[in-house]
C-alpha cells in the first residue's frame, strides 16, 4: 500500500523505496498509541505523504520521470495507459485521487490526512475526475 | 457496479522482492523503538520481525561487521547503496579536512558520500552545509544537492551526500572525475512556527510591483507559472524585523495579479543562507502553502539584499482569518577554503 503510494506521488521506484523506509523507520521509532487498525493504517499513510512531499522540493530540480520504468512495478499492463493519465496529474490532485478511489476514504477523512479542507478535497477531486474523464471511454465508475 | 479501473490499476503495483529485502536488512538493523504503539515493547519488536516476514519468508541477517558508511547509505539510499563504489581520498584546506568516501557514477548524475571534519576547532557540526558551493568540472549546466547524514560529536565529522546531475541530460564523461567544494557553513539556528506580525485585513489590493530578475523558484508542485526569468515583484519597504528571527525581515505584502505576495528579506545571504518557508494558517488550524517562490536580488551601494516573494492563492476574505505562520533558519559560521579530490571515474552504465 505504501510503495504504491509513495511511487504514485514521487514517480521515481528508487525514491518511493525511500520514502517507504523512511516511513517505517518512522512507525518504528515514533508511531503513537493508535486507537484501532485504521487509525494505524491512515497514520502511516500520512506520514509517506509527508514525506513525499518533502522529497518533491528536491524533485522541482530534479525531475525525473521514467514511465517505463514504472511499468515494470505494475503487473497489469492493460492499465498502462491509465496509470500514465494518473501520473500525468498535478501532485495534488492525484493524492486525493488515490485515497478516495483506491483506498476508500472520504473526503472528510482525506482533508485530515493532507492537512486540507474538505472542500479543497472535493474541489481537487472534482477537477481530478474531469481530468480523468478526458482519457477515459468509460468513466461511470468515477462517479459511484 | 462497474469496476473501478483506477483501484485495480494503482493495486497492481509491486514492490519487488529485492527491494523489500534491502529495506528489511536496513529497518531489522536500526534500535528499538522509543514508544509504545498500541503494544507492549515486546510486541513493537515482534511487529518488525513480522514486517519482515510479510515482505518476504527469510529474514536476512544484516552482519555486525558491516562498515558504518554502507549502513548509512543503505540507510539513505537503500535502492542505489550497492552501486556506490570506495574513494577514499582527502584534501585539507583551512583546517579542515574533506574525504570523498564513495561515489555512485551513472549516466548524467554523479552521487557521492564525503565527510568534512574540523583539525582545528569546532566549525563542523550537525547542521553542516556546503552552501551550494560544490562542483564537479563539466562543461555542462548541472543541478545539484546536498544533505547531511550523520555527525559524529567525538571526532567532529559530518558526512553529507551529494547528487549533482548534468541539466542537459548527457552522460558524465572522461577517465577520471574531480569534486571540489569551496565553502562550508555551520550553526544553523532555526526559529519554527514563528508567527509573521501581519495585518491581513488592511493589505493594499493592488500592491506596487516592479520587474526583477528571477534566480530561483521553489514550489511543491511541478507546476511553475512561465515568467521567462522576469517576474513582478512587490517594491520592497521599510523592514520589519519578526521576532526570534534573525537576518530575515519582512519587507512587503499585498495582492497583486488577484494572488497574495508576501515579501521577506535576507542581508548578507552568501554567507548565512537564511531562507524560510511561509504559509497561512486559518482558524482551524489549516495550512495553506503558497503556490511557489520567487528568489532575486537588489544591490545598492555595494550592498546586496536577497529577497523570497511568496504568492499564494487566496481571496482577501479568506484571508481574513487567517494568521501567517513561516520556519525560518539560518547559519552562524561561514568557512571559506579550497577543497579538491580527484578520482578514477567508474561509470556503472
Amino acid at each position: 500500500m505504501l510503495f504504491q503510494i509513495c511511487l504514485v506521488m514521487l514517480k521515481n521506484p528508487g525514491d518511493a523505496e525511500d520514502a517507504v523506509q523512511d516511513t517505517l523507520l518512522r512507525y518504528l521509532q515514533k508511531a503513537p498509541n493508535f486507537e484501532n487498525a485504521e487509525h494505524e493504517k491512515a497514520w502511516l499513510i500520512t506520514v509517506a505523504a509527508n514525506r513525499c512531499r518533502d522529497m518533491k522540493r528536491f524533485f522541482v530540480r530534479h525531475p525525473q520521470t521514467n514511465l517505463e520504468e514504472i511499468h515494470a512495478y505494475a503487473c497489469r499492463p492493460e492499465d498502462n495507459g491509465l496509470l500514465d493519465t494518473l501520473l500525468e496529474l498535478p501532485d495534488k490532485i492525484r493524492i486525493v485521487l488515490v485515497l478516495y478511489y483506491v483506498h476508500g476514504y472520504q473526503t472528510a477523512e482525506i482533508a485530515k490526512i493532507i492537512g486540507k479542507s474538505a472542500s479543497a478535497v472535493k474541489m481537487r477531486l472534482f477537477k481530478g475526475r474531469k481530468l480523468l474523464k478526458k482519457q477515459l471511454e468509460k468513466e461511470e465508475w468515477l462517479y459511484e | 457496479m462497474s469496476e473501478n479501473p483506477l483501484k485495480a490499476c494503482v493495486t497492481s503495483i509491486q514492490m519487488p522482492a529485492e527491494a523489500k529485502r534491502r529495506m528489511v536488512e536496513t529497518l531489522t538493523a536500526q534500535p528499538a523503538p522509543k514508544k509504545h504503539v498500541f503494544a507492549p515493547r515486546w510486541k513493537i519488536r515482534a511487529g518488525a520481525l513480522l514486517l519482515a516476514l510479510f515482505f518476504c519468508c527469510s529474514v536476512p541477517v544484516l552482519a555486525a561487521s558491516i562498515d558504518p558508511l554502507y549502513q548509512l547509505m543503505y540507510r539513505f539510499s537503500p535502492g542505489t547503496a550497492q552501486f556506490f563504489r570506495p574513494v577514499a581520498k582527502s584534501a585539507v584546506s583551512n583546517g579542515i579536512k574533506m574525504t570523498v568516501l564513495s561515489s555512485y557514477i551513472h549516466g548524467d548524475t554523479a552521487e557521492f558520500y564525503l565527510s568534512m571534519q574540523d583539525l582545528e576547532g569546532n566549525r563542523i557540526d550537525a547542521t553542516t552545509d556546503l552552501n551550494d558551493s560544490y562542483s564537479i568540472y563539466t562543461p555542462f549546466d548541472c543541478s545539484s544537492y546536498s544533505e547531511i547524514v550523520s555527525y559524529d560529536e567525538p571526532t567532529k565529522t559530518a558526512t553529507l551526500r551529494v547528487t549533482i546531475s548534468q541539466a542537459n541530460g548527457n552522460a558524465i564523461q572522461g577517465d577520471k572525475i574531480t569534486f571540489s567544494t569551496k565553502e562550508i557553513i555551520s550553526q544553523e539556528s532555526e526559529s519554527i512556527d514563528v508567527e509573521v506580525p501581519l495585518a491581513l485585513s488592511n493589505l493594499p489590493m493592488d500592491a506596487a510591483t516592479s520587474p526583477v530578475y528571477v534566480t530561483g523558484v521553489g514550489s511543491s508542485s511541478a507546476f511553475l507559472p512561465d515568467f521567462s526569468d522576469s517576474f513582478d515583484a512587490l517594491v520592497p519597504g521599510e523592514p520589519q524585523i519578526i521576532p526570534s528571527v534573525e537576518n530575515m525581515t519582512l519587507t512587503g505584502a499585498g495582492f497583486a495579479d488577484g494572488k497574495l505576495h508576501i515579501q521577506m528579506a535576507a542581508e548578507n545571504m552568501l554567507q548565512t543562507n537564511s531562507h524560510a518557508f511561509l504559509w497561512l494558517e486559518t482558524a482551524d488550524g489549516t495550512k495553506v502553502s503558497c503556490d511557489y517562490s520567487v528568489s532575486f536580488f537588489e544591490e545598492t551601494a555595494g550592498q546586496r539584499t536577497d529577497y523570497t516573494e511568496y504568492i499564494f492563492s487566496v481571496s482577501p476574505e479568506e484571508l481574513s482569518s487567517c494568521r501567517v505562520v513561516g520556519d525560518f533558519f539560518s547559519y552562524g559560521i561561514f568557512t571559506e577554503g579550497d577543497w579538491s579530490v580527484t578520482f578514477p571515474l567508474e561509470n556503472t552504465e
